[in-house]
């Protein structure tokens, strides 16, 4: 246990080295937030009469909690494998008496740690004065946060899954690149879920992307049923059974494939 | 003419390094492309719930954001690599090497790389913009066409000066690959801003897109006016190659003036 504490503090330390880089993903944060807020706003402005799937209150909760979210469901599984493996670290890795895996999961929860810390709470406040409705649903705060910890983990499996596929493909960054494009607009951080097109909608309904940021999101910021509530959690939970079944796989395959070059 | 066949080398050493790797450089232009299509898509997606943003339609906006994508493109073709990358060559100490080079360093960045990666960008700008221009009736007479070029060029010299300044900040912080992007990203920098109409945005926030981070006269000035919209200082629609001067002048001597710096630091 102590060696993945550690592991847990070289993910906090990593991120602290330079503080000037802290303020820029901050600011960036902010820059970005006000842009989604003011782009909603106008956008109701100026279809007032318009009928929609999601109201303009509702909209605007949605896109200022899905931001705050953002900043730490960000995830930086996929780059850390894919360095170790063309730098040939990855060896050095593999033969310590600790799981690979789990020492990748304990170095991402420093680091979500941190960023909560440095992110996310300030994030929270800044919004909290700056718009000065409330923003969450106090009664399924809670359910929030369950789903916000399930979401974690989803997200935390699939970038394990494609840092893992590097194991033979080498370098996978040009793969995520691909799957974090559909990734932003699938997962409902960008746009909200309830207003793609049908045919959109059906598709994404088969895919984990929306139980990361859409399903915990809608949870804060939409009052629903328990029932409703209940059936988004289950979805959840159905996701991390798969994912963990295929990431076994994957780690499996991976190991045998294994091509370690450099060193 | 120099220079051109210089380029021209650099490209070919460039890309011969590149496709040692080739399934990486496919990879990587397909990923390029549905990063942007996804771009797009999503802003199909908005505008499948609205028919308006601040008294624009769907398609005078698109052809507002890529009149400012183009010229964005073709400005990261040469500057966003290198400057992207100071940071790190300062770090690591590999600037040195560019001040013993026989051509000025910023040049030699420029000549030495080859951003591929943002030719998916630029064909998918061209579709949309074409496509959007064809939805709308603009009066391509020769006034206008010739509006129209000298904007575009003053926003390719805009993003080419920001991008640099960012860049050059480098010589004081080393770790500046954050502030480039907190400017220059175009998923969540500031650079964003300019997909809309400015006019969605505070008081407060378009007066930095003005008058400090001029963003706003490298698409929506001019084409607002060449749309005929009504601009609270219709003189504004002109100043873009004014500021693209200014801007061109500052970042050069600001280039020059952290390249002294560095060097009489020392490292």
């Amino acid at each position: 246990m102590r060696k993945y504490i550690d592991y847990m503090k070289i993910g906090i330390k990593e991120h602290m080295v330079y503080s000037s880089s802290i303020w820029a993903t901050f600011l960036s944060k902010i820059v970005y937030l006000y842009m989604q807020f003011a782009l909603w706003n106008a956008l109701f402005a100026s279809n007032a009469e318009k009928n929609l799937a999601l109201n303009h209150e509702e909209t605007i909760r949605y896109i200022i909690v899905a931001t705050v979210l953002s900043t730490i469901m960000e995830c930086n599984v996929i780059g850390w494998i894919n360095s170790e493996i063309q730098t040939g670290n990855i060896a050095n890795q593999l033969i310590r008496p600790m799981d690979f895996r789990t020492m990748i999961f304990s170095k991402h929860f420093g680091t979500t740690l941190i960023k909560t810390v440095l992110y996310c709470i300030p994030l929270c406040v800044v919004t909290g004065v700056a718009f000065h409705k409330p923003i969450v649903c106090d009664g399924q705060l809670g359910f929030g946060f369950v789903s916000i910890i399930l979401a974690f983990i989803i997200q935390f499996l699939y970038s394990l899954i494609i840092g893992l596929m590097a194991f033979w493909l080498i370098v996978t960054w040009p793969l995520n690149m691909l799957l974090a494009a559909i990734y932003k607009l699938l997962s409902g951080s960008w746009i909200p879920v309830a207003m793609f097109p049908d045919l959109l909608g059906k598709i994404n309904a088969f895919l984990p992307f929306r139980a990361i940021y859409s399903i915990p999101v809608t949870i804060i910021t939409t009052p629903m049923s328990q029932e409703n509530i209940l059936r988004n959690l289950i979805v959840q939970i159905v996701w991390i059974v798969i994912l963990y079944i295929v990431m076994t796989v994957t780690w499996r395959i991976g190991k045998k494939k294994l091509i370690v070059q450099g060193g | 003419m120099n220079l051109i066949k210089m380029y021209k080398h650099f490209v070919v050493i460039y890309m011969k390094g590149k496709l040692a790797y080739h399934f990486a450089l496919v990879f990587e232009l397909i990923a390029n492309t549905i990063q942007i299509g996804v771009y797009f898509a999503g802003f199909m997606v908005i505008f499948h719930n609205f028919e308006s943003i601040a008294g624009w339609s769907e398609y005078e906006v698109l052809f507002m954001f890529t009149t400012s994508w183009l010229a964005y493109s073709f400005s990261c073709f040469f500057f966003w690599s290198p400057m992207k990358d100071m940071g790190e060559l300062i770090r690591s100490g590999k600037f040195d090497l560019y001040l013993t080079r026989p051509i000025s360093p910023l040049m030699y960045m420029v000549l030495s790389q080859f951003q591929y990666t943002f030719i998916p960008r630029l064909v998918l700008s061209i579709i949309f913009w074409a496509y959007s221009m064809n939805k709308l009736s603009i009066d391509w007479n020769p006034r206008n066409i010739a509006f129209y070029s000298i904007n575009m060029l003053s926003a390719f010299v805009i993003f080419s000066a920001i991008t640099i300044f960012t860049g050059t900040i480098s010589f004081w912080t080393v770790k500046s690959e954050e502030i480039v992007s907190l400017l220059t990203n175009n998923n969540h920098g500031l650079k964003n801003y300019t997909d809309y109409p400015i006019t969605i945005y505070s008081k407060g926030v378009q007066f930095i897109l003005i008058a400090i981070i001029p963003y706003a006269f490298t698409g929506y000035y001019p084409v607002a006016s060449l749309l005929g919209k009504e601009l609270t200082f219709p003189i504004f629609a002109f100043l873009s190659p004014i500021i693209a001067l200014i801007a061109a002048v500052g970042a050069y001597l600001f280039w020059h003036y952290g390249l002294r710096h560095y060097g009489s630091a020392g490292s």
